[in-house]
C-alpha cells in the first residue's frame, strides 16, 4: 500500500479550531512537520483528544468516503446569506459556521454514544456502506463487519438471528439447561448492523427486540449477555413499508432516524475516479481514526459530562410541554392527555372535533397526535450533549438542540397532517418534511417562550427553586406562606388564559409543590 | 540521467506509481509531470544510488517513499532549485545520500522529517538554511540511528536561527553521544559539560564567542515588508515573559530570540492589549541598564524598549528593525 494515499489522509489541522487563551509553547517536534506528510514507519503513539478524533473521523468520511455530502445541519456565526428561488420561494442558505451532513454525523454520534440509528432512504444511497464504515471505525476488520452483518429477509428465523443449539447436546441432554447454544457472532460485536430490518418476520422481530432493548439473547433457557453496542439498522422505508410491519416496540427502541439524501450528479467525476482506480474507502480507513473499546467508553463518559444550562433545559421543557395535553380526553386534570384518549381507543378526529375555544393554529400541541415520552427526552438530551462534544464545546447550545431534535423525534412525534397549521400558506410541504416540520415546531416554541418572557419572569421556576432549597427547618407560618403563594400563582396563571400544554404542565407542577408543602404542614402539626 | 537501480525500482512498480500520480493530480492541480521527472532525476537519483551501494534490498521501498514525497513537493511547487525553497532539493542532493543507511531503515520518517525541516528553515527569514544543510551533510554519516540524525537536525536548526526551539534542542543534546554533540556544537570534547552548562544558564552565550562583553548588540530582527520583512510600519514592542510582543500597523507578533537567532510568531491584538507595559530601558537614543549605557545611533530616537530573557529589545523611529542588546 502506498504511503501517499489520499484515502488514508486525515486532516492534521484542527477540524474545528477554537480561539483559546494564549499559551505559547514551541515543540521542537514541529520542526519535522510541514508540507510533506507521509505515513510514518514509526507510530507516534500520541493520542488525540477524543472529540478531535471524532471530528477527524467525520471529516475523513465526508471528504473521502462519501462523495456528495449534504450540509443540512447548519450552524451560523454571523447572519447567513439566503436566497429565495422559484415560485415556491425555495430557500437556499449558505451557512457562516461549520455545518455538517446529518447522514454522516448522526451515525457517528450514535457510534460515540452506543445508541441505535436507523438509516432510511431508497436503494443504493449508501445506507449499508455508511453502517459498515461505523463497524470499521469500531476497530473491526472489513471482513468481520461484513460477515457479522444481519441481512433481513422474510424467512429469517430466531435461530438465524440468535444461534443454534448444538446438535449433540440436543440428543444427549437430560435437561434443557444442558443444551449449549452456538451463539451468532454478531451478538458479541460492539457495532451491530441489521440491514433491511423491515424485512424480518414479526416473530423474529420480537427476539431482536429483546437484544435491542435489554441487551441479551435468550434461546432454550440459555442467556447470552451482549456488550454495549452501537446499532445501525437500515430500511428502504421507515413507515413500515417493508415485507413485514415493524412492531411498534422495536421502532420505539430506535434513537435517531436519518435519511440518506440523493447523489448529486455534479460529483460524478469523483465516482468515475473511484471506479477507475478501484478504490473502496471502507478498505482504506486510516488507523488514526479507529476507536478502541476503552476510547469509546471514555468518550461516552466525556459526553455525559457536557454541561446543559438551566436556560437551555427550560426551552426543552417548554417545547416538550406542548404536545401531551388534550383537554377533552378526561375529566380528571391529570388524565387530560392524548395517551388517555389513545388507550381508550377514541378516534383522533372525534377528539379534534370537540376542541373549542383555542386557537388551533397557535396551539403547537394541535400539530401532533401524541406527546413526548421520557425515552425520547433522554435521547434528545444525550444526543444534544454529543453534538456539543463533537463541536468541541463544553456546554450544549440551543442551536445544538435545534439541530438534533428532528432526528430524535423523527417518527416518534406523529404529525396531525389535517391540523390547521399544515393548511396555512407555505406549510403544506411540512406534511412530507418531518425534519423541517420539527425544526419549525421548535422555532415556534422558542418564539412563544420568548414572547412569554419566561427567561425573566417564570413564577413556577421561582417556586421550584424555593422548594429545592429544602423543607428542613421551615416553620409552619413559612409553609403556609408558600402554600398561599402557590395558590396565588395558580390564580395568576389561569387568569383569562386558555389552557395550553405548557400551562397544563405548569399547573401540575404547582399541584405537586402544593402537595409536598401540605404533607409537610401535616407532619409539622402532628409533631 | 537515471541510473539502473532507480530505473529498475520505478519500472517494478510502474502501474502503482502511475495510479499514485493520478490521485495526486486530483489533490494538487499544479502537479507537473515533467517537473516530477526532473526532480526524480536530479534529487532522488543520488539517494537511490547511495542506498543501492550498501542496502540494495531497500532501494524499492526508499524509492517508493521518495516518489510520494516528490509528488507532494512538485505538487506544491517546492521542488525548484530557484527561489525561496531551493534548499529543499539541496537537502535531497546533499544530506540524504550520506544518511542513506538510516533512510533505508526508516525511509518515510527520515525523508519527510528532513524535507519538512528544510522547508521550515527556508520559510524563516532570519534562519540560515544553507548552513544547516552544510552542517548536516558533514555529520549525517556519523549518526548511528535515525533518532540521532533527527536530534542532530533539531540542534542544528536551533543553532541556524530557530531560536524558539532552544529548550527542545537543549533537552536533546544530553541524549546524543558526546562526540556527536560536540561536533554539532562545534566544540572539543573536553569543553562539552561547561559549554552545555553555560548554554543552559545564559541564552546569549555563543560557544564561538565565549568571552563577549555585557551590554552589546547581539542581533536584529524584522525588516520592512517591501524588503521581504514582516513590518509595514516601524514596530513598537512590550516585553513579555519569554520574549517580546511587537505591534506594526494592524499586525501583532511575538519575538523569541537568543544568541543563535530571532524568530517572529503571529500574535493578536487581544494579547497585545492584555500585556501590561513594563519599564522602558532607554533614554533618547541610548539603552540604559543598571548604570551602564549603550548608544544606538543611526535610526532615530528609540520608540520603545523592554527587557526580557536577559536582553533589551529596542524599536526606532526611523527603522523597521528591532535591535537586541544582551545584558550579560
Amino acid at each position: 500500500m502506498s504511503a501517499f494515499d489520499l484515502f488514508k489522509r486525515v486532516s492534521k489541522a484542527p477540524t474545528n479550531p477554537h480561539v483559546s487563551p494564549a499559551r505559547r509553547t514551541f515543540d521542537i517536534a514541529d520542526l519535522y512537520r510541514g508540507p510533506v506528510v507521509i505515513a510514518d514507519d514509526k507510530a507516534e503513539g500520541q493520542e488525540l483528544a477524543l472529540d478531535e478524533k471524532l471530528r477527524q473521523a467525520y471529516f475523513w468520511i465526508v471528504n473521502t468516503a462519501i462523495i456528495s455530502p449534504h450540509y443540512d445541519i447548519e450552524y451560523n456565526e454571523e447572519p447567513p446569506q439566503e436566497f429565495s428561488i422559484g415560485d415556491h420561494k425555495s430557500r437556499l442558505t449558505l451557512p457562516t459556521g461549520q455545518s455538517y451532513s446529518s447522514f454522516v454525523l448522526l451515525p457517528l454520534l450514535t457510534f460515540a454514544l452506543r445508541r441505535k440509528c436507523l438509516l432510511i432512504g431508497g436503494p443504493g444511497r449508501g445506507k449499508t456502506a455508511s453502517a459498515i464504515l461505523m463497524g470499521v471505525l469500531g476497530g473491526y476488520s472489513l471482513k468481520d463487519v461484513r460477515r457479522s452483518m444481519l441481512h433481513g429477509h422474510p424467512q429469517m428465523t430466531t435461530a438465524d438471528l440468535l444461534g443454534n443449539p448444538l446438535p449433540a447436546d440436543l440428543i444427549n441432554a437430560q435437561k434443557v439447561e444442558d443444551i449449549r447454544i452456538a451463539w451468532r457472532k454478531w451478538l458479541s460485536m460492539r457495532v451491530k448492523i441489521v440491514d433491511e430490518y423491515n424485512r424480518i418476520p414479526t416473530r423474529t422481530q420480537s427476539a431482536l427486540l429483546t437484544v435491542m432493548g435489554d441487551n441479551y439473547a435468550e434461546l432454550l433457557d440459555q442467556i447470552h449477555e451482549c456488550p454495549e453496542s452501537a446499532w445501525f439498522l437500515t430500511a428502504n422505508d421507515e413507515q413500515g413499508g417493508g415485507t413485514y410491519q415493524v412492531i411498534e416496540a422495536l421502532r420505539d427502541r430506535i434513537d435517531v432516524i436519518v435519511q440518506a439524501l440523493s447523489f448529486n450528479p455534479r460529483f460524478l467525476g469523483q465516482l468515475l475516479t473511484r471506479i477507475e482506480e478501484g478504490i473502496r474507502p471502507e478498505e482504506a480507513m486510516p488507523k488514526e481514526i479507529v476507536f478502541t473499546e476503552a476510547q469509546i467508553d471514555r468518550m461516552g463518559a466525556q459526553i455525559r459530562a457536557i454541561q446543559l444550562s438551566p436556560e437551555v433545559r427550560r426551552r426543552i421543557e417548554f417545547f416538550s410541554s406542548q404536545f401531551e395535553f388534550c383537554d377533552v380526553a378526561a375529566e380528571q386534570f391529570e388524565y387530560k392527555t392524548k395517551d388517555t384518549a389513545r388507550l381508550a381507543g377514541v378516534e383522533w378526529h372525534t377528539l379534534t372535533a370537540q376542541e373549542t375555544g383555542k386557537d388551533r393554529l397557535k396551539d403547537l400541541g394541535a400539530q401532533s397526535k401524541n406527546g413526548i415520552s421520557v425515552r425520547m427526552l433522554m435521547t434528545l438530551l444525550l444526543y444534544a450533549k454529543a453534538m456539543a462534544f463533537f463541536r468541541g464545546n463544553p456546554a450544549v447550545e440551543l442551536s445544538d438542540v435545534r439541530q438534533i431534535l428532528p432526528f430524535v423525534f423523527h417518527d416518534k412525534l406523529i404529525p396531525d397532517i389535517d391540523a390547521p397549521f399544515f393548511e396555512s400558506a407555505g406549510n403544506a410541504m411540512f406534511r412530507s418534511d418531518r425534519v423541517g416540520w420539527l425544526r419549525r415546531l421548535f422555532d415556534l416554541s422558542c418564539a412563544e417562550y420568548e414572547r412569554l418572557n419566561l427567561d425573566q419572569d417564570d413564577a413556577v421556576l421561582a417556586l421550584t427553586t424555593q422548594f429545592d432549597r429544602g423543607l428542613e427547618g421551615l416553620s409552619e407560618s413559612d409553609t403556609r406562606q408558600q402554600l398561599f403563594q402557590i395558590e396565588r400563582t395558580v390564580n395568576e396563571l389561569i387568569k383569562g388564559q386558555k389552557l395550553y400544554g405548557h400551562l397544563y404542565d405548569d399547573l401540575l407542577k404547582l399541584k405537586y409543590l402544593h402537595q409536598r408543602y401540605t404533607n409537610y404542614l401535616r407532619w409539622l402539626r402532628a409533631g | 540521467m537515471i541510473s539502473a537501480p532507480l530505473a529498475e525500482a520505478l519500472q517494478a512498480r510502474r502501474a502503482d506509481f502511475n495510479a499514485r500520480f493520478r490521485l495526486a493530480a486530483q489533490r494538487y492541480p499544479q502537479l507537473d509531470g515533467q517537473e516530477l521527472l526532473r526532480f526524480i532525476a536530479d534529487a532522488v537519483e543520488p539517494l537511490a544510488q547511495a542506498v543501492h551501494a550498501n542496502h540494495p534490498d531497500a532501494v524499492g521501498d526508499v524509492v517508493s517513499v521518495a516518489y510520494d514525497c516528490s509528488l507532494q513537493l512538485v505538487g506544491q511547487r517546492l521542488s525548484l532549485d530557484a527561489g525561496r525553497y531551493g534548499a529543499i532539493p539541496e537537502t535531497w542532493r546533499e544530506v540524504l545520500p550520506p544518511a542513506a543507511g538510516l533512510i533505508a531503515s526508516q525511509p518515510a520518517r527520515v525523508m519527510a522529517s528532513l524535507t519538512n525541516a528544510a522547508h521550515q528553515l527556508a520559510s524563516t527569514e532570519s534562519a540560515d538554511v544553507n548552513r544547516w544543510v552544510r552542517a548536516l551533510k558533514g555529520i549525517a554519516s556519523q549518526c548511528a540511528t535515525p533518532d540521532e540524525l533527527l536530534m542532530v537536525g533539531q540542534v542544528g536548526a536551533w543553532q541556524c536561527g530557530l531560536a524558539h526551539y532552544r529548550e527542545g534542542a537543549l533537552g536533546a543534546i544530553p541524549s546524543l553521544p558526546t562526540k556527536l554533540a560536540c561536533t554539532v556544537l562545534g566544540i572539543e570534547s573536553k569543553q562539552f559539560e561547561p559549554v552545555l552548562r553555560r548554554l543552559q544558564e545564559d541564552r546569549w552565550f555563543d560557544p564561538a564567542h565565549p568571552n563577549a562583553e555585557s551590554l552589546r548588540i547581539v542581533r536584529s530582527a524584522g525588516a520592512f515588508r517591501g524588503f521581504g520583512g514582516p513590518f509595514l510600519q516601524p514596530p513598537l514592542l512590550k516585553s513579555a515573559d519569554s520574549g517580546w510582543l511587537v505591534q506594526s500597523a494592524d499586525d501583532y507578533w511575538f519575538l523569541v530570540a537568543d544568541a543563535f537567532g530571532a524568530t517572529l510568531h503571529r500574535s493578536t491584538a487581544e494579547e497585545w492589549r492584555a500585556q501590561p507595559a513594563k519599564k522602558e530601558e532607554h533614554v533618547g537614543t541610548r539603552v540604559v541598564y543598571n548604570g551602564k549605557s549603550l548608544d544606538m545611533p543611526g535610526a532615530g530616537p528609540i520608540t520603545s524598549s523592554g527587557s526580557s530573557t536577559g536582553a533589551i529589545a529596542c524599536t526606532f523611529a526611523h527603522s523597521h528593525q528591532i535591535v537586541l542588546v544582551a545584558l550579560k
